[in-house]
């Protein structure tokens, strides 16, 4: 009996091995020049710096390739689904790379075979069983797609109301989505059958070679009495059709959704963990549009690159439910399709080219995108880069206008003096320490609408009056005060930005402070993320200083809430940076019952106000906004009559909403300083 | 008649502006205080219309040419630099519009003569005249002395009662051709434009609720609309309002705009600058809300609050509602 | 053709205005310096007819160091050359001071449109523009909502408001001083960052000729208006003051 081993070629007549050679090579050859026209585009790229600790962002990649990454959680069945046809794919990939070492290297130069004995047979289990889960994996992902065209699930995966700019190639990215399941589920199965094939030919048994399915299949070949000549034929037709099937991938890689199996893994390893949190500073004053492909870093064009259009940004963005013109995957197509054309011809913005100014002034930057991207694919960031050129070019509608011309001058937006931000303080009993003059312990950023908007210096008095009764050592900047500057700066006026940040760091430095405390999640982002670091001290919004406050004694509370609330997570304190937990902590303290809404964490659904849309014209989508949507999110729940808000733009825009929805009555929206005041 | 008080009539089609009846008003007390002679000055193609009208006036200089027959800042300036000239008055009162303001400036490099703008008072003091004028958007008042020579006055709307430009006889009319040729100007008049037809005339609605800056945004008008439904009024709105886009230019009411005297005029989140203030201030009841208490809409309202109107105006018509169902 | 758009720096009525101890002026260092909104107007309209028919812009500015910026801000927005006129303080409202002084820089370059706001905030001696167009003996019309020139710059056509809300067309032959009530489009947007980078390179002539001895009018007193009928304030929150308003409204029979 001949060793267990494998003889590729060896039954086949010599024109087989030649023909094979020879397309392998027109695939290899298709393959290289494809990978080279996309590394072009990646090497044309800025260098951004994002080398550094590569090890350890490629031990991340790998991490979040499995189903212990943050995709699984949220999306169980597509997670398996890909892990299964990931793995097998990578084993299947590395047996044949084995394999072809063994057969044309070391085999034919050095003389000698490894996959041979028990080597062989391990080789030959794994890749068996690696193949039927690959297998799996696909079916399932073809089951997906299935239940896309036939059914209502996955509707992402059919562009159903994608908002890009040429809806008619749709149909080019159907076909390419579907080729590559196609050639993959092709592989699987010929190569199965080619295994049982083969092995019911050369008559091969359990002993020489351990693939189960292969084997299985032989045996029922037997089993209906196919006879050799037969099978010989049938065995080469099908090792044609897996070798061709195979082939024709492999050269297809480079200009398919394939590719993202390098790009994407490229866009995990360089995303960067603060993107979005902490914006770059633009490379010019004069923003290009995304003219040249140098305006791209080479993170971004891994990003646009590995792409796969899944949608899972689609579903989950407020913008987009909401009508407007927005599809954070239509961004990325949009790109997609921009970067094929540079290089080439006059160079010519993305703006008003390939993606419109209404898409761009719809986002929210609430970055519910970004964190149900597979890819860590950073869309915020690109679309401030794009807005950074509108600017530039002056098209912004009206209102915000006006808002930047407040902001610039007075430093707020409401268009009231610098000297009026702390009237509200006035009323303040007793007075507010005075930072600037005075050493304190906390420094509490108050922030624009805690400051101007009427209905939110309520809510700052009732913040003063909880503070100095838990005897807190605070104090306020009063008139040195300024816009924290976040929202300015994703709008894409970094000018503005930058002034009042400098502004605000030159008044902080006069002051003697430990911590900064701040009330505006906003506010609370580009202190922490944005801004030099605070004296040595710690940025806090005050939901984090009352947890501690409790966890600490200092704050107690005489009575408990006993009736039901439910809590909204404001982007900026949970998605971007986190902060989940002390805020229902502080909630728990308070003995509420917090009934959690269907999208809550990191699920939680913006309610519109942010990205700097709170001071544009309003232009709603066709649909509700996405604060009304939420209200009825909340009102839906059993019980609940409160909405608790830990954010002053969720309260006015809740507030607001409330009203539109009609649910005056039924829910009532506080912030979470209101019910601490009520259980003190 | 050197010394006197002269003021330059502001008219369309045929007839007189009310600017005109308030600059005769102010011009009468002021000739009374001085004991000096009070003369209008209309130029116009077609003196005929302006024959029999019973004018404040002691006497009435109608100038009749071809060339006057819509305002041309070019014209009026040489006619009137040259009758001004002759009749060396001490005080001329102009239109604070954008007829007046084109002239002033012409007129007192041509004469040597200082001008007071934004004038809402003239007085006599020992033969020195005190004017007061609005500044800075109507946010302070200024005084200025004129003790000798003549003076230039542009003369805000709505600062004297019209009926006092008016008396019981008809002064006496002098017909004159243009002093000088008005051939070969370089401002030549052209033609009206068709205004926009307007849906409603503000000027007949009883009721009128005005959206000023404050209102925000285009969507918070819907509130509006509905308080303005209620009230079986009309929406309005200041200058700004409408260069914005938010409404139509014939919603517009100021000095540019419509001249209105409702009985019930809600300002809200106006702040009173002063042109707005002219088209509006002789209504029966003004009520103001606006976040700045400053602001000097307060002055002319006889009811104010610096609530947000956004909150008071849904609770009003809720509380409108309230009051309707009880009775 | 060319353009020449004059920018007025004037105290900003968003802040409070206190009144120096003198009673007749405002306090210096309170003042903070805005451009003159209709001046903005009309460096929009300027910036409109050197987009129309490819003329060449020069921004002048008025007043103290602020003029800079807001000549800066011309240039980031299209101006092709920015001039500086410096002026005191107590100067820069006075028509007839900058009227007579601006006109000496103005008859040294041929400009067809001179463009200026029809009036602006702290004016009290009428419009800059017709004082301007004296001195340099061309006609002047102001109140426009729009300017269009013929391609030659030999004459406008403009669009003049009067009261009423009527437009009036009018044909004026270049050169003239224009009046501007209100551009066509509102002004447009210039980034903070653009206006930084301008003023770094940014060559400003300076016109250094002594200011002409003229004075329009001498305040004499500066008060905040006595109301002679101030407005009884509704206390209270919105609700409250909504009850009092509909009562009110009620009484007055007017429900």
């Amino acid at each position: 009996m001949t060793e267990a081993g494998r003889e590729v070629f060896d039954a086949f007549p010599e024109w087989v091995r030649i023909t094979f050679y020879v397309l392998s090579a027109a695939a290899i050859v298709l393959l290289v020049v494809g990978f080279w026209l996309r590394t072009r585009q990646y090497l044309a790229a800025r260098k951004d710096g994002r080398r550094k600790g590569l090890l350890r962002r490629i031990a991340r990649g790998i991490r979040e390739m499995t189903p212990f990454g943050p995709v699984w959680r949220r999306n169980p069945y597509s997670s398996v689904a890909h892990f299964l046809t990931l793995s097998g794919f990578v084993v299947l990939f590395l047996g044949t790379i084995i394999l072809t070492i063994d057969e044309d290297v070391t085999g034919l130069f050095l003389g000698f075979h490894f996959l041979r004995g028990t080597s062989y047979l391990a080789y030959s289990l794994v890749l068996d069983v690696f193949g039927v889960l690959f297998l799996a994996g696909v079916l399932m992902l073809v089951g997906r797609r299935a239940a896309a065209r036939w059914g209502r699930k996955f509707e992402r995966l059919r562009y159903a109301e994608t908002v890009s700019t040429d809806p008619p190639s749709f149909g080019r990215l159907i076909a390419d989505d579907r080729l590559f399941l196609f050639l993959l589920l092709l592989a699987a199965l010929a190569g199965f059958l080619t295994e049982g094939l083969r092995i019911y030919v050369d008559g091969t048994t359990f002993e020489q070679e351990w693939s189960p399915v292969g084997l299985l299949l032989a045996f029922a070949f037997g089993g209906v009495g196919m006879s050799p000549p037969t099978a010989f034929d049938l065995y080469l037709a099908s090792w044609w059709i897996h070798a061709v099937g195979a082939l024709a991938f492999v050269a297809y890689i480079p200009y398919s959704k394939a590719f993202h199996m390098l790009a994407g893994f490229g866009s995990i390893v360089f995303s960067d963990e603060r993107a979005g949190k902490r914006l770059e500073v633009p490379i010019s004053t004069e923003p290009t549009g995304f003219r040249h492909p140098s305006d791209f870093t080479r993170a971004q064009i891994l990003h646009i690159q590995g792409c796969v259009r899944c949608g899972l940004c689609d579903d989950v963005c407020p913008a987009k439910a909401s009508g407007l013109p927005l599809a954070p995957r239509g961004v990325l197509m949009d790109l997609k399709q921009h970067i094929a054309l540079l290089g080439g011809g006059t160079p010519r913005p993305v703006v008003g080219n390939a993606i419109e100014p209404g898409a761009l002034w719809s986002c929210t930057t609430c970055m519910a995108c970004m964190d149900a991207c597979a890819l860590r694919i950073e869309h915020i960031p690109l679309i401030v880069d794009m807005r950074r050129y509108l600017v530039a070019q002056g098209q912004l509608d009206a209102n915000l206008q006006e808002a930047l011309t407040s902001l610039s001058r007075y430093g707020n937006s409401f268009r009231k003096p610098a000297k009026a931000r702390a009237k509200w303080a006035q009323k303040a009993n007793p007075p507010l320490k005075d930072a600037r003059k005075e050493a304190v312990e906390y420094l509490w950023f108050v922030g624009d609408y805690g400051s101007y908007d009427p209905r939110l210096q309520e809510i700052s008095l009732r913040v003063a009056e909880v503070f100095s009764r838990i005897g807190l050592d605070y104090g306020i900047l009063y008139d040195a005060e300024r816009n924290s500057g976040n929202d300015v700066r994703r709008v894409g006026e970094e000018g503005v930005f930058q002034s009042l940040r400098d502004a605000n760091v030159e008044a902080l430095k006069g002051c003697t402070y430990n911590n900064l405390i701040t009330t505006d999640p906003h506010t609370y982002n580009t202190l922490k993320n944005e801004y030099p670091p605070a004296n040595g001290g710690r940025v806090l919004h005050y939901a984090e200083l009352l947890d501690e406050m409790i966890q600490a004694g200092r704050l107690r509370f005489s009575r408990k809430l006993g009736y039901r609330v439910t809590y909204h997570d404001p982007c900026y304190l949970g998605r971007y940076n986190g902060v989940y937990d002390a805020p229902r902590r502080v909630l728990s303290a308070l003995g509420v019952e917090l009934v959690e809404m269907p999208r809550n964490r990191c699920k939680s659904f913006c309610c519109g106000a942010g990205g700097g849309r709170i001071w544009m014209e309003e232009t709603p989508g066709p649909r509700e906004r996405p604060a009304e949507m939420r209200v009825k999110e909340a009102a839906t729940l059993p019980g609940v009559r409160t909405l608790a808000v830990a954010c002053p733009k969720d309260f006015v825009m809740f507030t607001d909403a409330v009203k539109a929805a009609g649910l005056e009555g039924s829910l009532q929206v506080r912030d979470l300083i209101e019910l601490v005041e009520e259980a003190l | 008649m050197s010394g006197g008080v002269v003021v330059v009539a502001e008219h369309a089609m045929g007839e007189l502006a009310d600017i005109t009846l308030e600059m005769l008003a102010c011009g009468r007390a002021s000739a009374d205080a001085s004991r000096s002679g009070l003369t209008c000055l209309v130029l116009t193609d077609d003196a005929r219309p302006f024959h029999a009208l019973p004018l404040a006036a002691d006497k009435t200089i109608v100038v009749q040419d071809p060339g006057l027959g819509s305002f041309n800042p070019e014209a009026y300036a040489k006619v009137l630099g040259h009758l001004l000239k002759d009749l060396a008055p001490r005080l001329v009162l102009l239109g604070n519009t954008t007829v007046g303001t084109d002239l002033a400036g012409p007129l007192s490099v041509a004469l040597s003569a200082p001008v007071v703008g934004n004038c809402i008072k003239v007085d006599w003091l020992d033969g020195k005249l005190v004017f007061t004028s609005k500044l800075y958007g109507g946010k302070l008042v200024a005084r200025s002395v004129i003790e000798r020579g003549s003076v230039l006055t542009l003369l805000m709307a709505g600062s004297y009662r019209k009926e006092r430009g008016m008396k019981d006889a008809v002064a006496p009319i002098e017909v004159r051709p243009s002093p000088v040729s008005l051939e070969g100007l370089r401002i030549r008049f052209r033609e009206f434009l068709k205004p926009e037809a307007a849906d409603i005339d503000l000027t007949k609605i009883p009721i009128l609720v005005c959206a000023g800056r404050g209102v925000k945004g285009p969507d918070n008008l819907k509130p509006l609309r509905e308080l303005a439904d209620l009230l079986r009024g009309a929406v309005c709105a200041t200058r700004p309002v409408v260069d914005q886009g938010w409404l139509p230019r014939t919603r517009q009411v100021g000095r540019s705009g419509l001249i209105v005297k409702p009985r019930l005029y809600l300002a809200l989140g106006v702040s009173g600058a002063p042109e707005h203030l002219e088209g509006m201030k002789d209504s029966e009841l003004i009520v103001a809300v606006n976040t700045d208490p400053s602001a000097p809409i307060f002055d002319v309202a006889d009811y104010g609050s610096t609530e947000d109107l956004l909150e008071v105006v849904p609770a009003l018509v809720g509380a409108i509602r309230a009051m309707r169902g009880s009775t | 053709m060319k353009v020449a758009v004059i920018l007025r720096l004037v105290p900003d009525v968003v802040e409070e205005l206190v009144i120096a101890d003198d009673g007749r002026s405002l306090a210096e260092d309170e003042i903070m310096y805005i451009t003159n909104e209709l001046d903005e107007h009309a460096l929009e309209q300027a910036l409109l007819l050197k987009e129309r028919r490819g003329a060449r812009l020069t921004a002048i500015g008025v007043g103290g160091d602020q003029a800079r910026d807001a000549l800066a801000t011309a240039v980031a927005k299209g101006a092709d050359e920015a001039v500086y006129v410096p002026l005191e303080a107590q100067d820069r409202a006075d028509s007839h001071r900058i009227g007579a002084h601006l006109a000496g820089l103005l008859r040294q370059e041929r400009f067809e449109v001179l463009l200026a706001g029809t009036q602006s905030i702290d004016e009290l001696d009428g419009s800059l523009g017709g004082i301007l167009a004296s001195h340099l003996g061309l006609p002047y019309v102001g109140g426009l909502a729009a300017v269009d020139t013929d391609p030659s710059g030999s004459k406008a056509t403009v669009k003049k408001e009067f009261p009423g809300g009527r437009l009036a067309v009018l044909e004026v032959s270049l050169p003239a001083v224009l009046g501007i009530q209100a551009a066509e489009q509102p002004p447009r947007y210039a980034a903070v960052s653009r206006i930084m980078q301008v003023k770094k390179s940014l060559q400003v002539k300076e016109w250094k000729a002594p200011v002409p001895d003229v004075v329009g009018v001498r305040i004499t007193g500066l008060a905040k208006p006595e109301a002679a009928g101030r407005a009884e304030m509704i206390p209270g929150d919105a609700e409250s003051v909504a009850a009092r308003i509909a009562r009110l409204l009620q009484e007055r029979g007017l429900l």
